[in-house]
């Protein structure tokens, strides 16, 4: 990389002050470096005034002015918000087609879902949740470091022949298929010592049990010396918190390999990663099968939800609006141009990749927590394509667009059944339909990358993706590298 | 041994079905770089049209609401593109094909009634399954190309994601039509594949049981890929569409008509997309409205695992994924509970480390 002064020359061209310039070190603000500046009191203003609102809004919603059905349209209303939002940031501003966002969802369900159910005590023991992620955490770190190791290797082995790392790579899956199968099979509980990947698999389980068990007393401990009011919330936002991390440490998994392709190839691996999970979850014992997990304590309320989708919102703007995102979207435009110009592109996409997945996390826990009951089937293709519309629907590029997205399209199918008893039955056809017309009718989306509000919005007016411009003149070279 | 020609057998057969799909994803592929999202769903209104044409209407007649939809499908084939502003020419070329295969589907109607004293009775006979073989082809040909005419053609020079959409769209459109009970509804129905004579019987070859079903569809499938490549490589049309494939718009300055030769590629895949259809519901006869969502998957992992947009490269993804999915059912305990993750592992495998897949050319992207 050039010096500083090299740069300069550039500076106007691209504004470069607010992009990553010269190796390693990033200057993310045109101030003088040492000095913090607080967002302006204009800017931030409706925060603390859209919180206080969410009190007596509450109030009004758990009321009986408002029916059942119509809170549960609202509840229903803020999941698809965080989830619409959080897939706004992968699809829309980081140009990464991911059709998995249901796969993250079941992800931080089933992990908020289960220490809700075995470890939290009913919401009274918020550090044995923290100590099941903490557990999780270990657990994923040690086999994370054993796979990336044994993956560098084989991957080191193409310097000897082109082909052996695919060879290599299809050889050990089948044999740690073979492995597990039969240790499994033959003798459970007490294979012999060579099934490496069954001994594998065990010892990661039993340093889970290990970690837990041994960890119950003190956190039994901590939490009884925490006062009373503050157990419960606590161990909410921990278990929120800990499922959404291991979304984003799953996204993270699913990022690095997935991130590499471009597209449709993206979309359909992304599809098959959140397919795989679920596959998972249908199989694995203790996550309760294809049966799914019945009798999960309820927390989330509206506060809760709002909250959450709130801070959401408000966590997704400023990543979008700031120069960050404006790195994230340069490279949507032009990942070559990107990097030319000194930003990561992978980098940039698997930050916004564990970000959303990070929330797509949040909602499945808040989800789990707010249904009785959870099942593999809740979190299929269908509901990632829901979200995926919602997106698209909204203007790829806009927040506000995939809110209001978000709230439409939760409320149409709810309107239709209401409208007349033969719209009912046609209602998810008429919804289909509406997706087509309007991609062939206004292709931007209702908002088209523009937001309601544009406060603190770029100083270019119109943010639009190169595809999207007049003058593009279309790719070639669209086939994957 | 026995058992494992046995499995060979029954992998050959699935995989010759994912085959059949995988040619139309990547033949639309290779002419549009786009993936078809609703293929897997064309591949289901064919096995419904051939389960409505085995159980319900037939041997007397069709429906009558068959007759209205096709001759309503013909009248507005020949409205729509002529307000469009398509010559007259152009448009009854176009329409032709449905018209004489309704009338044939009349003539058929007048013949079986003859020979036929029972009502609303699965009979087994080859005329009856041939009959539904060719109304599933037909009807998915005539899907295909309302698909393309209406959802892609005006998205073609928008940016790709937008036609990914509409797509799912029309996925959604399909699914939910067929799940409406007015339409098929959301239960599965036994599909009645014992109109095909002996299709649940067997040979026995050396101790290996062949069932004659397995051998019909990689029959089938053997006699389509011969007709195929004889369209793709001796035909004008196909030269034509191998142009295309190469370099769209130098194709259109050679004299090419390109939207012709789109809707031909998806009249065709969708054409074999409903073969895979009906053969699939014969192998497993369960049809539903979500029954193309995991075979279309699966199908178009077969695409990209031979390289997509190359034909030989589907067939042989195809059959490649279909033995390797019966092989884990049949040989690891509890396989078949991972039975559909197979093929999602198959893809990431593939797209990690070799994303141009078996037979794909490796494409650089150049600024």
């Amino acid at each position: 990389m050039q010096s500083k002064k090299s740069d300069s020359s550039l500076a106007e061209a691209f504004d470069a002050t607010d992009l990553p310039s010269g190796a390693g070190t990033l200057s993310y603000s045109n101030l003088p470096p040492g000095r913090f500046r607080f967002g302006s009191l204009k800017a931030n203003l409706p925060l603390p005034i859209l919180f206080a609102l969410l009190i007596p809004l509450s109030m009004f919603v758990e009321s009986d002015v408002v029916g059942d059905y119509y809170r549960r349209i609202i509840i229903l209303a803020g999941f698809n918000i965080i989830l619409a939002v959080s897939l706004q940031l992968i699809n829309g501003f980081s140009g990464q087609f991911s059709l998995g966002h249901a796969g993250f969802m079941a992800v931080g369900a089933y992990l908020a879902a289960y220490p809700a159910m075995n470890y939290s005590q009913h919401f009274a023991d918020p550090f044995a949740c923290l100590l099941f992620y903490a557990a999780v955490a270990i657990v994923f770190v040690v086999a994370g470091t054993v796979l990336f190791a044994a993956f560098l290797l084989i991957r080191w082995t193409r310097k000897l022949y082109q082909a052996l790392p695919m060879i290599l790579l299809i050889a050990m899956l089948i044999w740690a298929m073979f492995d597990f199968a039969r240790a499994s099979a033959v003798t459970v509980g007490n294979p012999p010592k060579y099934y490496i990947w069954w001994h594998g698999a065990d010892s990661l389980v039993r340093l889970f049990a290990w970690v837990t068990t041994h960890g119950r007393d003190a956190a039994a401990h901590l939490s009884a010396a925490l006062p009373t009011g503050m157990v419960e919330p606590l161990s909410f936002i921990v278990l929120v918190l800990g499922s959404g991390a291991c979304a984003g440490a799953v996204g993270l998994v699913v990022g690095m390999p997935a991130l590499r392709l471009r597209g449709d190839y993206l979309a359909i691996a992304t599809l098959g990663f959140a397919e795989i999970i679920k596959i998972i979850i249908r199989n694995s014992e203790p996550l309760g099968g294809a049966l799914g997990l019945v009798g999960i304590p309820k927390y989330t309320n509206f506060a809760w939800l709002y909250g959450a989708a709130l801070v959401t919102i408000v966590v997704i703007w400023r990543i979008a609006y700031s120069p960050r995102g404006r790195a994230i979207m340069a490279v949507r435009e032009d990942e070559i141009a990107a990097a030319a110009i000194g930003i990561d592109p992978t980098r940039q996409k698997v930050t916004a990749f564990i970000t959303g997945a990070f929330f797509g996390g949040v909602a499945g826990a808040m989800f789990a927590m707010h249904e009785h009951s959870i099942t593999p089937e809740s979190f299929g293709m269908a509901k990632s394509i829901e979200v995926v519309v919602m997106v698209t629907l909204g203007g790829l590029g806009s927040i506000s667009g995939a809110i209001l997205a978000a709230i439409v399209l939760t409320i149409l199918p709810e309107f239709l059944r209401n409208l007349s008893p033969t719209l009912a039955d046609f209602r998810m056809v008429i919804y289909s339909a509406l997706l087509i017309v309007m991609m062939l009718l206004r292709p931007q989306g209702l908002l088209g990358g523009r937001e309601i509000w544009p406060w603190r919005r770029f100083r270019n007016p119109d943010p639009v993706p190169t595809e999207d411009r007049d003058d593009y003149q279309g790719s070639d070279e669209t086939k994957p590298d | 041994m026995q058992e494992f020609l046995q499995q060979l057998i029954n992998g050959l057969s699935v995989g010759s079905i994912y085959a059949l799909i995988a040619v139309g994803y990547t033949m639309v592929y290779g002419v549009l770089q786009l993936i078809n999202f609703a293929h897997g769903d064309v591949f289901m209104v064919g096995a419904i049209i051939a389960f409505f044409v085995g159980t319900r209407a037939l041997p007397i007649t069709f429906p009558l609401w068959l007759h209205v939809a096709i001759l309503l499908g013909i009248a507005l084939g020949l409205t729509i593109p002529l307000l469009l502003g398509y010559s007259r020419r152009d448009v009854l070329r176009s329409v032709r094909p449905f018209v004489i295969l309704y009338l044939a589907m009349i003539a058929l109607e007048a013949i079986i009634s003859l020979f036929s004293r029972s009502r609303h009775v699965s009979v087994s006979s080859w005329l009856m399954a041939a009959l539904a073989m060719v109304m599933a082809v037909a009807a998915c040909g005539a899907v295909g190309y309302v698909i393309e005419r209406l959802a892609y053609r005006p998205l073609r020079s928008k940016p790709r994601i937008n036609s990914l959409i509409t797509a799912i769209g029309i996925s959604l459109l399909l699914e939910f039509g067929g799940q409406n009970s007015a339409v098929f509804g959301p239960t599965p129905q036994a599909f009645p594949n014992q109109m095909v004579p002996g299709i649940n019987e067997h040979w026995r070859v050396l101790g290996v049981i062949i069932s004659k079903g397995d051998v019909l569809v990689l029959a089938i499938t053997l006699a389509l890929m011969v007709i195929l490549s004889y369209i793709v490589l001796k035909t004008k049309t196909g030269l034509a569409l191998r142009a295309v494939s190469l370099r769209f718009d130098t194709a259109a300055l050679m004299g090419i008509n390109i939207d012709r030769i789109i809707s031909f590629t998806f009249v065709l895949g969708s054409a074999l997309a409903a073969v895979a259809g009906v053969l699939y519901s014969e192998k497993y006869p369960s049809v539903q409205p979500l029954m193309g969502l995991l075979p279309g998957i699966k199908a178009f992992v077969a695409a990209v695992f031979g390289g997509i947009g190359n034909i030989t490269g589907a067939v042989v993804g195809g059959m490649i994924l279909g033995l390797v999915e019966v092989l884990v059912v049949g040989y690891l305990p509890g396989g078949s509970q991972y039975r559909d993750g197979v093929a999602f592992v198959i893809l990431i495998v593939i797209l990690l480390v070799k994303p141009s897949g078996l037979f794909g050319k490796h494409a650089v992207e150049k600024v």
